[in-house]
């Protein structure tokens, strides 16, 4: 049986987006680990139109760059639901448009024992602040 | 046709949003933009289209800009002897050109500083983790760390958002820390590094004895300090024109023994094994490039040895009608200035592989971004001199 649920977050770069999920259970840093020409994790998975999930975000300031040109050569995810931000990749999907959303912690780690990539996310960050991420398995 | 506008309605839109999604009041007005994050090696193809397409959009700059060392050095000469094949040399120039179309100085330097000296209370959007924590810490001016493209929107905007270190009351120190007096640049390095593994908040450091160490060893602190701090601010007591006084008893005490282990992280090898020593990260000014040939000829009279000491300087220099003249000068007595750029930026490893260096924040780079072996020491350790002797 198909299994369903919402989780709640903040906004901080609104829009909506739905596609299947990418989860990665560690920080990631954009500069390094993903190539902004095809949109390849280091483990060998492609985040291309995929919302990807994860505890937060390390490394560089030229992060924000590798996310301008994912979006640049049409390999950037859909949306992106993480657990702590910084200022780069905030920098960087504000200039691509990529809706981003905080949750915290504790629903990130339901979220990493009940999904997998096979599951359907369903981003809606609104302006006022308010976000949510449907999951659908 | 593009309309002056269009670039700055983006940069603006880009920093209104960024200063929302960070709780910013605002914006407030700059007086100076630094940009880094302008190293082709680093940002690639797409960091360079990104800087064309504002460039098309009519992007100039609003108020006084510098930018950051580059990943080649500007000045080929120097290192002609080695003999590598720069790669992605005309991509960098093509940046630099852009930079300069949209009316950032020619500058390419870690130290913007020196062309433009900030005052205290000022408003500043600079991207070069170094000189942030100098702009804060010595001139008492504000600024946040800018990440990626932000400072140079920030230069477009002539704005930046006010949240962060802009606001005085998030400028306190919050935590007191007792380190021994520096000796040096290195000691002054390696306390910036301690503080900042052991204070998470700001720190105001008391230093036993006075801080006699004057500004080349507060530049190591700093540089160090802001490599492995997410802070972009300190107060040195005595030093720093705001107040350290620290609500409450939050104290750590760093001793010369902790001095000690952290000196031997950075030392793989011995000062006397390495390929080649280098000094200017961050970099330093014409009157400091003087003091190192002045020791490396008195070194050389003394033990007859051959050196290798490469010094970064401001890319700037290069378009001094002097620039020549030194450059050559510095040659012949084997000191190769690498004007524009530093080894933490270019792709060193194709020169050497084991460095000494009197900065902790290059030893840290070259160690962890270029794998090399690295040992922290001053230019007269190096030498085999006393210091002023």
């Amino acid at each position: 049986m198909a299994k369903m649920f919402v989780i709640s977050g903040r906004t901080i770069v609104e829009g909506e987006a739905k596609a299947k999920l990418f989860i990665v259970k560690e920080p990631i840093s954009f500069y390094g680990e993903v190539d902004p020409n095809t949109g390849l994790y280091r483990d060998g998975r492609n985040m291309r139109d995929r919302i990807v999930v994860a505890p937060g975000v390390r490394g560089s300031t030229v992060g924000a760059y590798i996310i301008y040109a994912m979006k640049k050569y049409g390999v950037a995810p859909k949306a992106l639901v993480l657990g702590n931000i910084d200022p780069v990749i905030i920098v960087g999907c504000v200039l691509t448009s990529i809706p981003l959303i905080t949750v915290d912690r504790v629903k990130l780690n339901y979220v990493f024992e009940q999904a997998c990539d096979d599951c359907i996310g369903e981003v809606r960050a609104l302006s006022t602040g308010l976000a949510s991420i449907k999951i659908v398995c | 046709m593009a309309n002056v506008n269009d670039a700055y309605d983006i940069a603006l839109n880009v920093i209104e949003r960024v200063g929302r999604a960070l709780g910013a009041s605002g914006f407030v007005s700059i007086s100076h933009a630094h940009a880094s994050g302008i190293s082709y090696n680093n940002i690639g193809r797409p960091g360079l289209e990104f800087i064309e397409e504002l460039v098309e959009k009519g992007a100039r700059v609003r108020v006084f800009a510098t930018f950051n060392p580059v990943g080649v050095p500007l000045d080929p000469r120097p290192l002609i002897d080695y003999d590598v094949e720069y790669s992605e040399v005309e991509e960098q120039h093509r940046i630099i050109n852009l930079l300069i179309k949209m009316g950032f100085h020619f500058s390419a330097t870690c130290i913007p500083y020196i062309l433009r000296r900030p005052k205290p209370k000022e408003h500043l959007a600079w991207g070069e983790s170094s000189a942030v924590a100098i702009a804060n810490s010595f001139f008492g001016a504000y600024t946040n760390k800018e990440g990626g493209p932000l400072a140079l929107l920030a230069a477009i905007a002539g704005v930046t958002y006010n949240a962060g270190l802009h606001i005085a009351t998030n400028r306190k120190p919050k935590i007191q820390v007792i380190v021994p007096r520096p000796e040096n640049e290195v000691d002054a390095g390696l306390l910036g590094y301690l503080v900042a593994q052991k204070a998470s908040e700001i720190p105001a450091v008391q230093c036993l004895g006075g801080w006699r160490c004057g500004f080349t060893c507060f530049k190591a602190f700093a540089a160090a300090y802001a490599s492995f701090s997410h802070n972009a601010h300190f107060v040195i007591v005595g030093v720093s024109p705001e107040s350290g006084k620290v609500e409450g008893d939050n104290k750590i005490v760093i001793d010369e023994e902790e001095v000690e282990m952290a000196r031997e992280k950075f030392s793989d090898v011995n000062v006397e094994d390495v390929d080649v020593f280098y000094t200017g990260c961050p970099h330093i000014t014409l009157g400091e490039v003087f003091r190192v040939i002045r020791l490396v000829e008195r070194a050389k009279t003394i033990y007859r040895k051959k050196y290798e000491v490469w010094v970064g300087v401001p890319g700037y220099y290069i378009l001094r009608r002097w620039w020549v003249k030194v450059r050559d000068y510095a040659m012949r007595r084997g000191v190769r200035l690498l004007a524009g750029t530093c080894p933490v930026v270019m792709d060193v490893r194709k020169f050497v592989d084991r460095v000494a260096t009197d900065s902790v924040k290059a030893a840290f780079y070259l160690k962890v971004r270029h794998r090399l072996n690295v040992k922290v020491s001053t230019l007269e350790q190096y030498l085999g001199l006393k210091r002023n002797g």
